[in-house]
């Protein structure tokens, strides 16, 4: 079972999972990379996807690389062009807020501080490995 | 990049005897907001001896400015009469990217924020425990701010004060 939270971050979405033991892994996501995650879970070059939307692999390179945004019906059709779903689903976020902050309130300062530090450098490790 | 390490860099402040008290995202983590943010803002004294002080630490920091077109910084020759002379340093160091507030919005600064802080503990071994502002006055700042990325916090502050009221009338909880 796992709760999403997007948060603005820029250019890019944090998408936040947390799994049933409340640890939390955080990554950077955006349109681009999730065509990229899903074109490469799929076993395709981006000439094969880009014919499959019928478009032009350059197009596809500049979605991936950031380039040129791709907005949120793009990423839709080339994540099922891919041969996945990309499933979104709205959901109240306070009981989870609730459950994080009791969570956070039961830590002492430094150990929160502790905490944040991990998931940041965990994301920077993300990134440098996203960009590597 | 360089490494996120803010107890570093609080060290550094600190055993320059900087004055100073920790605001901004990392402050409402460490109050018990669940917030992921790499933003380490803090809000000086304004005064000559602590400025200089706080130039003296910058150094040690290998303080740069930080633009949107060189996130690795431009050397700056910080001494007190240039820090005084602008509201807000957006700096990159050593151990992660430090902003320097003078006057957070919606308060009157470093005497004001002191007012309602504690001073919680931010590492063990070595210890080092910094004056961190009180949540109540995170948010008010973030709400006089006016910025998207401010407001988008808002909800999640204010039902952590509210949840740290209710444990405090349970119980002492949250500070150490």
């Amino acid at each position: 079972m796992c709760a999403l939270r997007h948060e603005g971050a820029g250019e890019a979405i944090v998408i936040l999972l947390y799994d049933q033991s409340q640890n939390c892994y955080a990554i950077f996501m955006t349109g681009g990379r999730l065509i990229a995650e899903a074109r490469k879970r799929a076993g395709i070059t981006q000439a094969e996807l880009a014919a499959r939307l019928g478009t032009h692999q350059s197009v596809v390179a500049r979605w991936e690389t950031g380039r040129t945004r791709p907005d949120f019906d793009i990423v839709q059709r080339a994540v099922r062009a891919a041969g996945f779903d990309l499933g979104v689903s709205l959901s109240p976020a306070d009981d989870h807020d609730l459950a994080l902050i009791r969570r956070e309130l039961d830590r002492r300062p430094h150990e929160r501080l502790a905490e944040l530090v991990d998931t940041v450098r965990k994301l920077d490790s993300m990134v440098a490995a996203g960009h590597g | 990049m360089a490494d996120y390490d803010p107890v570093a860099m609080l060290r550094v402040l600190t055993q320059h005897g900087v004055e100073y008290v920790l605001v901004g995202g990392v402050a409402a983590r460490m109050r018990g907001a669940p917030l992921v943010t790499r933003d380490v803002d803090v809000a000086p004294a304004m005064t000559p001896g602590n400025l200089d002080r706080l130039a003296q630490a910058l150094e040690a920091l290998g303080a740069k400015l930080r633009t949107a077109t060189d996130p690795d910084g431009v050397d700056m020759p910080f001494d007190p009469g240039l820090l005084a002379s602008a509201s807000m340093w957006t700096l990159v160091t050593d151990h992660g990217d430090l902003d320097l507030v003078m006057e957070p919005a919606g308060t009157g600064g470093y005497r004001d924020l002191m007012r309602d802080a504690d001073r919680l503990k931010v590492a063990v071994r070595p210890e080092l425990a910094v004056d961190v502002a009180s949540l109540a006055d995170v948010i008010r700042s973030k709400e006089a701010s006016g910025r998207d990325k401010d407001r988008a916090t808002l909800p999640l502050l204010r039902r952590t004060l509210e949840e740290t009221a209710k444990s405090r009338s349970e119980g002492d909880h949250g500070l150490q």
